[in-house]
């Protein structure tokens, strides 16, 4: 139900309107009793809530925290752009002849003591910074999904049920084809071993297509990056894609589960859990594979196969090399 | 040497805290000025801090997410439209991870499962009259302005999502309505009329039985 008026003096009486809003409120105000009794009656409707606007006091150094943190983030990514070789930097040969060996012992000592007592704070913040550019990365994908969907009929990319390429994978070649993806690197989680490939390249389907039957398994295991993808479903025994319904607990995309291990926890961020992407676009990281409820596990569909879901509610990510079932007939 | 260094990075204070939050995020995008990242975290320490303690009900959680807003902000500046203003951005890029935050946190997700989900602001009153019933202390309890605030704080923090968003970003923080939707992404009548129910179920929870006239 609209209530106007109401609104505009409830805006009126925090400073919530805009300067020409909240001219023509007080030009009624001059004129009209029965707008200033409306006025008076919201205020009173305000007054319990005053007790409670309260500012909260941060943390001592906490702006510092956040500072350091987006530098040594920083510093990691030129770091990643610039990777000098060791042997180019200069020996300090005049440094160490000049320095007597209980100097350097002590040195060294209190290196060490720095270390062990910055390590666990350098390693936690190296852990969410690659975790935020985890998720950075799912939500790229995530808007290229959501664009793809858009052009094909509400449809996602579509795992073949059979043939050459009909692996999870296919999602990353099929949206760098279309244009959606512009560059291998969004695939690549920061927090997997993928990303010391600094190389590391989606191969195109051209190049799928004509790979030697000796080459496919290792191009079939990279090609989905190191995240995995959702396997489709089956509907009355007949296999489709997945459509675009903006589901917030149907898992579209995320790091890429790991088969042999318990729960099928992906490896990406050190076994502690994986980023998700989720059909309506948003991010989660997860420490276990039931992000709704305690019954729907992303990694694997309803009878607990990393397989195609046996219904349409049913997401099962799959590793880039993992199959939905085959001999299925194939629907759209 | 020294007397020409003080006066400069003096110099130098004064034109970083006088420039405008566009002009700093601008300039740090453009030219990666450390600075300037700096003067904009600190302006928007307690700000944003008290934001997402209230959005989160824990000043951990609100530590954790404010770092991470402005680790997005580095990694996203470049998303940033000129000409646009930055503290609605900001609170935009603070809310997603205010709601990140929220969704890693396993207690809240199990404390959620009896929540309406999707469009909330219309299944508001539904959720609301849930709330009737909770058992909370009497009168007499909540005199004392800490437990009172406390308790109005515990009412907001039960309202439905969509709801306690709008009341923390325009009653508590202050943004407009035109911002609230900004940084929302809804319409800007939606803000007005779940800021409009929002308080009228507070005033009804709060006032007749709980605080004295």
């Amino acid at each position: 139900m609209s209530h106007p008026v109401e609104e505009q003096l409830l805006g009126y009486a925090i400073g919530a309107l805009d300067d020409s809003e909240r001219e023509q409120i007080e030009e009624g105000l001059k004129n009209d009793p029965w707008l200033r009794r409306e006025l008076a009656s919201v205020r009173e409707r305000l007054k319990p809530l005053e007790t409670s606007a309260v500012v909260f006091d941060p943390p001592p150094g906490l702006a510092e925290r956040a500072c350091q943190l987006v530098a040594m983030q920083a510093a990691a990514e030129s770091a990643r752009r610039a990777r000098p070789s060791i042997s180019a930097l200069p020996a300090p040969v005049g440094w160490l002849s000049q320095t007597r060996w209980p100097d350097l012992v002590m040195a060294i000592g209190v290196g060490l003591a720095a270390s062990l007592l910055l390590l666990p704070a350098v390693r936690s913040n190296r852990f969410s910074a690659q975790l935020a550019a985890c998720q950075d990365n799912l939500r790229k994908v995530g808007f290229a999904l959501q664009s793809y969907s858009q052009r094909h009929g509400g449809f996602f990319p579509l795992v073949p049920s059979q043939g050459r390429l009909a692996v999870a994978g296919i999602y990353a070649p099929m949206l760098l084809r279309g244009g959606f993806l512009t560059e291998s690197q969004t695939v690549v989680c920061p927090g997997s071993g993928l990303n010391d490939a600094a190389r590391f390249r989606v191969p195109s389907l051209d190049e799928l297509e004509k790979a030697a039957q000796d080459d496919l398994p290792r191009l079939l295991c990279a090609m989905g990056g190191s995240y995995g993808y959702c396997l489709g479903h089956l509907r009355n025994g007949v296999y489709e894609g997945t459509r675009n319904r903006q589901r917030p607990c149907f898992a579209l995309v995320s790091d890429a589960p790991s088969p042999d291990r318990p729960g099928h926890q992906s490896r990406n961020h050190g076994g502690r859990g994986q980023n998700v992407l989720f059909e309506d676009g948003h991010v989660s990281f997860l420490t276990c594979s039931k992000p709704c409820n305690l019954f729907d596990d992303i990694f694997v569909n309803d009878n607990g196969l990393v397989a195609a879901g046996l219904h349409e509610d049913d997401a099962v990510i799959g590793p880039s090399d993992a199959s939905p079932l085959v001999s299925l007939k194939v629907g759209r | 040497m020294s007397s020409t260094i003080g006066p400069t990075w003096a110099k130098d204070a004064v034109k970083f805290s006088e420039r405008s939050d566009e002009e700093l995020l601008l300039d740090y995008r453009q030219h990666g000025d450390r600075r300037s990242f700096e003067e904009l975290v600190h302006r928007y320490e307690r700000e944003l801090f008290t934001y997402l303690r209230r959005y989160l009900g824990s000043a951990e959680m609100a530590e954790d997410a404010f770092q991470q807003t402005f680790l997005q902000v580095h990694l996203k500046c470049e998303q940033y439209e000129a000409g646009r203003k930055v503290r609605p951005w900001l609170y935009t890029v603070a809310t997603n991870q205010a709601i990140d935050a929220q969704r890693r946190n396993r207690r809240h997700r199990m404390a959620s499962l009896d929540r309406r989900v999707g469009n909330e602001g219309e299944a508001a009153a539904g959720a609301l009259v849930d709330m009737l019933v909770h058992e909370e202390p009497g009168p007499t309890e909540v005199l004392e302005s800490t437990e009172r605030r406390e308790f109005v704080q515990d009412v907001v923090d039960r309202l439905p999502e969509a709801l306690k968003q709008v009341v923390v970003l325009v009653y508590y923080q202050g943004l407009k309505y035109r911002e609230a939707a900004e940084v929302l992404d809804i319409p800007v009548g939606t803000v007005k009329s779940r800021l409009h129910a929002a308080i009228q179920k507070l005033y009804e929870l709060i006032t007749p039985t709980r605080l004295p006239q």
